[in-house]
C-alpha cells in the first residue's frame, strides 16, 4: 500500500472517530442514553431499588383484562418460559353504527415488563430511542401516569402516551375516529375528536391501575 | 324349489342306473366333482367372506357392505352350488371423492358349461337371469347390465374349453363403460353402490354355473402428490405456510389432505401449496394405487385455471408407472415425476386444477387368468380432479425469505401480478411498494388467510427492532393485525413497512433492503414538506408536516420507495395529493421530502431485514 494511500485511510479513520464522536450510532447503546438523559428518565430517582421491593414478575393478568374489558386482540411478543413478558394488542371502540357506516377509534398498545426493577426505564428509553417523532415529557394533563409519562398529539392521526411504573412499560396509541362504509369499505376521518386526548389519558390510568396489582417475583432468600 | 327338485331327480337316477353303466356314471361322477371344484372365472378378485352375501329378496337400498377399496368396490356372485337359494344379491358401497369425473365400470359375464356329464345344463334348457348396478346414495340407477342368459345366448360371447377343469366350455362377456358422475362429486364426496343379483329357474343344478362380477370406480387412484420432493431447482421451491406451520411431506394424500386452499386457515386437511420460478415447469411427483390385477398404468393429467380455462402449464405428461407392494405391503406405483408440457412466465398466485386421468392399465401375468380383461378397460377414465395453489414466482426466494411464506407468496404474487420473468427488478420493486402503500391486498383474493384491514402510517405508532444495520419485522404479527376482524388501520411506522417491503420483496428473489436516513450530526432531519400519510392520509383532507429523528425507506440500491408518504401541496388543513415518492435518487428524493435537509449531512444505512418476533426491550 502506498503511504499517500495510508494516510488517507488513517485520516478517514480519524473523521469517522470525530465522527462517531459527535453522533452516537443510530439506535445504540450510547444513543439510548444520550435519550434517556434528554428525557430525564436517567435522572429519575425511584424508591423500589432502596426500598427492597421486587420487579412484577409478568404481564398476563394486564394483558387478560384488557381482553376481558375491551375484547382485545393480544399477540405475545415475548415470553420466557409460560410467563408473559411482552404484548402487543388493539382494540375498537364503535360509537356509530347502521347499515351503512361504521364509526369506531382504534387502540393499539405495547405492554412489558422487564427482569430487571430498572427495566422500565430502560425499556421507555428504548422505545423512546427507536421511535421516528420526539415525545413531549407529561401527559395531557400535566398530572402523572405510573412513575414517569411521555405524550404526543398528531393532529388528524390521534394521541400516544408513553408511560413505565416500576419494570412494566406502558404504550397507547388513540386513533381518531374514522368512518367506514361498509359497501366498499372506504373511510374518512370525521371531525376531530376533542376529549380524544383525556380519553386516552384515562385509559392509560386504567391500566397504571391494573400494573400495581400485578404479581412480582418472589424475593430471592439469602 | 323346481331346481331342488331337479337335483333330488338326478340323485335318484343314480341310484337307480344299471350295473354296466356303474363304470361310466363314476367316471361321470368325477367330471362332475372336478367340474365343482374348478377355479372361478375370476380367480384374482379380493372378494367378501360368502357370508356377506346377502340373502334372496334383499332389496339394494338397504346397507350395503362397505367396499374394500376406498374409492373403488368389486361384486362377484357365482351360482350353480348345491343348496345355494337364488336369486343371489351382494352390493358394496365406495366413496367417489369430490371432484371424480368419471367412473369406470366393467361387467363381466360367465357361464360354465360342462360337457359329457350327461347332465349339462338340463339338456341346454336352463338359464339365468343378471343384473348388475350402479347406484347413486339415493338408490338411482346410473347404468345398468341386465339380461336373460342360456346356452345359447353364452355361445355368442367369447368361449373357450376350460383348460383348468376339463372337460367344460366355458363363454364369457365383458362390457366396460364409463359413468359421468361429476355432478354427484361437485359439491363433495359421493357414495356410490355396485350391486350385482343372479338367479336362475332351471338348471342343472350343481354342474352348470355361471358368475357375474363388476368393478366400479377409481381403479386407478391417486395416492399421493409431493411437489418439493428433492433438494435443488428442478422441483417445487421449498417454502412454508407461515413462521409456525411447515408444508407437510405430501402436499396431496388420498384421503387425509384433499381439500382446496381457500382464504380459511391451513389445516391437517388442507392440500398444501406449491411454487415454481418464472419459465420452470411444474414437477409433481405422483404414487398411484391400483387393483391388484394392475401391473401398472399410463397417467397424465390437464391442468386448467380453477375457471376451466386453459392454464399456462399445460399438462402433466402421460407416464406409465408399475404396481409393486410398498413396505406396508399395499399395492402402490413407484412414485414418478410428471412434468408440465409447457411453463409459466406471469407471475401470479393461481388455483390449478389437475385432472387425472388413466389413459390405460396393463394386467398383472397370472398364469390362473382365463379373461383377456385387459381388452375390457376403457382408454381415459377420469379419475380426479386435484385443485392447488401454484405461485410462479419471479425469482428462486432469497434472503429471510429463502423459504418463502405461502402467507407471504398471497401478498407479493397478487401485487405483482402485472409482472412476468422479465420484468425489470425496478418495476418489481415499485409495485410491492405501491402495494403496500395502498393496501393492494384488500383488492385480491388470497389463501391461507383473509387481509383485510388496511395499513395506515403512524410515526409514533410501533416498535421497531433491532438495529439501524440490522431489523427484525414481526411478519406473523403484521399479518395476523391484517387478517383481524377490525374496522381501523394497522398503524406501521416507517420501519415497518419497509422491513415489510424487503420481506416481499425477498419472497420474490428480491434483495431490496431499506434505507435508514438519519442526520450524521446527531440531531433531528429537517422538517418534511407537505406530505399524506399512506392509508390515513388517503381518507382526510389534511395532510401533515413533521421532524423526525430519522425515516425509513424501501430501496433498490439507491433507487428510494417511500412506503410511508406520498408528497402533497397546498396546506397543512387543505392540501391536495401529490406523487408517490418511487424511484427516487438521494439527492431528488431528500429535495422532495426534506427539501431543507443538506445531503452532505445525511447518512444512509441499508439494514439488513429478517424475520422475528420484536420487543422493545
Amino acid at each position: 500500500m502506498s503511504r499517500p494511500v495510508v494516510l488517507g485511510s488513517l485520516a478517514f479513520l480519524a473523521l469517522g472517530v470525530v465522527s462517531a464522536q459527535k453522533a452516537p450510532e443510530p439506535w445504540s447503546k450510547e444513543h439510548r442514553e444520550k435519550v434517556a438523559r434528554e428525557y430525564g428518565i436517567s435522572d429519575l430517582k425511584l424508591p423500589y431499588k432502596d426500598a427492597g421491593e421486587p420487579p412484577f414478575s409478568t404481564a398476563q393478568p394486564v394483558a387478560d383484562w384488557l381482553k376481558q374489558r375491551f375484547k382485545a386482540h393480544i399477540y405475545p411478543s415475548l415470553t420466557r418460559g409460560s410467563v408473559l413478558k411482552e404484548f402487543t394488542g388493539e382494540f375498537s371502540n364503535t360509537s356509530v353504527e347502521d347499515e351503512v357506516k361504521v364509526i369506531v377509534s382504534g387502540v393499539n398498545f405495547i405492554i412489558s415488563v422487564a427482569d430487571t426493577i430498572e427495566g422500565g426505564g430502560n425499556t421507555t428509553s428504548n422505545f423512546l430511542a427507536r421511535s421516528q417523532v420526539n415525545y413531549e415529557k407529561g401527559s395531557f394533563s400535566g398530572s402523572p401516569v405510573g412513575d414517569w409519562t411521555a405524550r404526543r398529539f398528531d393532529r388528524g392521526a390521534g394521541a400516544s402516551l408513553v408511560f413505565f411504573r416500576k419494570n412494566a412499560f406502558v404504550f397507547l396509541s388513540c386513533g381518531e375516529a374514522i368512518e367506514v362504509a361498509k359497501a366498499d369499505k372506504s373511510r374518512r376521518v370525521i371531525l376531530p375528536d376533542a376529549s380524544l386526548r383525556q380519553k386516552c389519558e384515562d385509559l392509560a390510568r386504567d391500566i397504571d391501575a391494573e400494573l400495581v396489582n400485578l404479581p412480582v417475583a418472589a424475593k430471592e432468600v439469602k | 324349489m323346481h331346481h331342488f327338485r331337479v337335483v333330488f331327480g338326478f340323485v335318484l337316477s343314480m341310484v337307480l342306473v344299471l350295473p354296466a353303466q356303474l363304470q361310466a356314471q363314476t367316471d361321470a361322477d368325477a367330471k362332475i366333482h372336478r367340474v365343482r371344484q374348478r377355479r372361478s372365472l375370476f380367480p384374482n378378485l379380493r372378494l367378501p367372506s360368502a357370508r356377506a352375501i346377502k340373502s334372496p329378496g334383499v332389496r339394494f337400498t338397504q346397507t350395503c357392505d362397505p367396499s374394500w377399496y376406498p374409492h373403488s368396490a368389486v361384486v362377484f356372485i357365482t351360482i350353480g352350488i348345491e343348496g345355494e337359494p337364488t336369486p343371489v344379491e351382494y352390493c358394496s358401497t365406495f366413496t367417489a371423492p369430490q371432484g371424480t369425473q368419471q367412473a369406470g365400470v366393467t361387467y363381466s359375464l360367465g357361464f360354465h358349461l360342462p360337457t359329457g356329464t350327461g347332465v349339462d345344463c338340463g339338456n341346454g334348457t336352463c338359464h339365468f337371469n343378471y343384473n348388475l348396478r350402479l347406484l347413486d346414495a339415493n338408490g338411482n340407477t346410473l347404468n345398468q347390465l341386465s339380461g336373460y342368459a342360456t346356452p345359447p345366448v353364452a355361445a355368442t360371447w367369447t368361449c373357450y374349453d376350460d383348460p383348468e377343469s376339463p372337460p367344460a366350455k366355458a363363454c364369457y362377456s365383458t362390457t366396460p363403460v364409463v359413468v359421468d358422475v361429476s355432478s354427484l362429486t361437485a359439491n363433495g364426496p359421493a357414495e356410490l353402490t355396485l350391486a350385482a343379483s343372479l338367479g336362475t329357474e332351471i338348471g342343472a343344478w350343481g354342474v352348470t354355473q355361471m358368475e357375474v362380477a363388476a368393478a366400479a370406480g377409481e381403479l386407478v387412484s391417486l395416492r399421493t402428490l409431493k411437489f418439493d420432493y428433492e433438494a435443488g431447482t428442478n422441483d417445487a421451491v421449498g417454502m412454508k405456510i407461515d413462521e409456525t406451520t411447515d408444508i407437510p411431506e405430501f402436499e396431496w394424500q388420498a384421503g387425509v389432505r384433499e381439500t382446496p386452499a381457500t382464504e380459511a386457515a391451513f389445516t391437517s386437511e388442507t392440500i398444501a401449496p406449491a411454487a415454481y420460478v418464472s419459465g420452470q415447469p411444474l414437477r409433481v411427483k405422483a404414487q398411484f394405487t391400483g387393483l391388484y390385477e394392475y401391473q401398472g398404468a399410463v397417467v397424465k393429467a390437464t391442468i386448467t385455471m380453477a375457471d376451466g380455462s386453459p392454464s399456462p402449464y399445460g399438462e402433466l405428461g402421460q407416464q406409465t408407472v408399475s404396481f409393486d407392494y410398498d413396505e406396508n405391503f399395499e399395492w402402490v406405483s413407484t412414485p414418478l415425476v410428471l412434468t408440465s408440457t409447457q411453463s409459466a412466465t406471469a407471475i401470479a398466485a393461481r388455483d390449478l386444477k389437475f385432472n387425472w386421468q388413466i389413459v390405460s392399465v396393463q394386467y398383472r401375468e397370472d398364469a390362473y387368468r382365463t379373461l383377456p380383461w385387459w381388452l375390457a378397460f376403457p382408454s381415459s377414465v377420469g379419475s380426479r380432479t386435484t385443485t392447488h395453489r401454484i405461485y410462479t414466482l419471479y425469482r428462486a426466494p432469497v434472503d429471510s425469505m429463502a423459504v418463502p411464506w405461502a402467507k407471504a407468496l398471497e401478498l407479493s404474487s397478487g401485487m405483482m401480478s402485472t409482472l412476468t420473468g422479465s420484468s425489470t427488478e425496478e418495476s418489481a420493486v415499485h409495485l410491492i411498494a405501491d402495494g403496500i402503500f395502498y393496501s393492494r391486498w384488500t383488492e385480491y383474493d388470497t389463501r391461507f388467510f383473509k387481509p383485510v384491514r388496511h395499513y395506515g402510517y403512524n410515526p409514533s405508532a410501533n416498535c421497531s427492532c433491532g438495529s439501524a444495520t440490522a431489523q427484525l419485522f414481526n411478519l406473523s404479527n403484521v399479518l395476523s393485525r391484517l387478517a383481524a376482524t377490525e374496522w381501523q388501520w394497522v398503524e406501521l411506522q416507517c420501519n415497518d413497512s419497509s422491513n415489510f417491503h424487503a420481506i416481499l420483496a425477498s419472497s420474490q428473489g428480491i434483495t431490496a433492503r431499506p434505507t435508514y436516513i438519519y442526520d450524521t450530526r446527531g440531531i433531528q432531519l429537517q422538517p418534511t414538506a407537505l406530505y399524506s400519510r399512506a392509508g390515513i392520509g388517503l381518507c382526510s383532507t389534511g395532510c401533515w408536516i413533521d421532524q423526525f429523528n430519522y425515516h425509513q425507506v424501501a430501496s433498490l440500491g439507491e433507487p428510494l420507495y417511500d412506503t410511508s408518504a406520498r408528497s402533497a401541496t397546498g396546506s397543512v388543513p387543505v392540501c391536495t395529493l401529490g406523487a408517490n415518492l418511487y424511484g427516487l435518487l438521494h439527492a431528488a428524493y431528500l429535495a422532495a421530502a426534506f427539501p431543507t435537509q443538506p445531503l452532505s449531512d445525511t447518512g444512509f444505512l441499508r439494514p439488513t431485514v429478517g424475520v422475528g418476533g420484536c420487543t422493545c426491550q
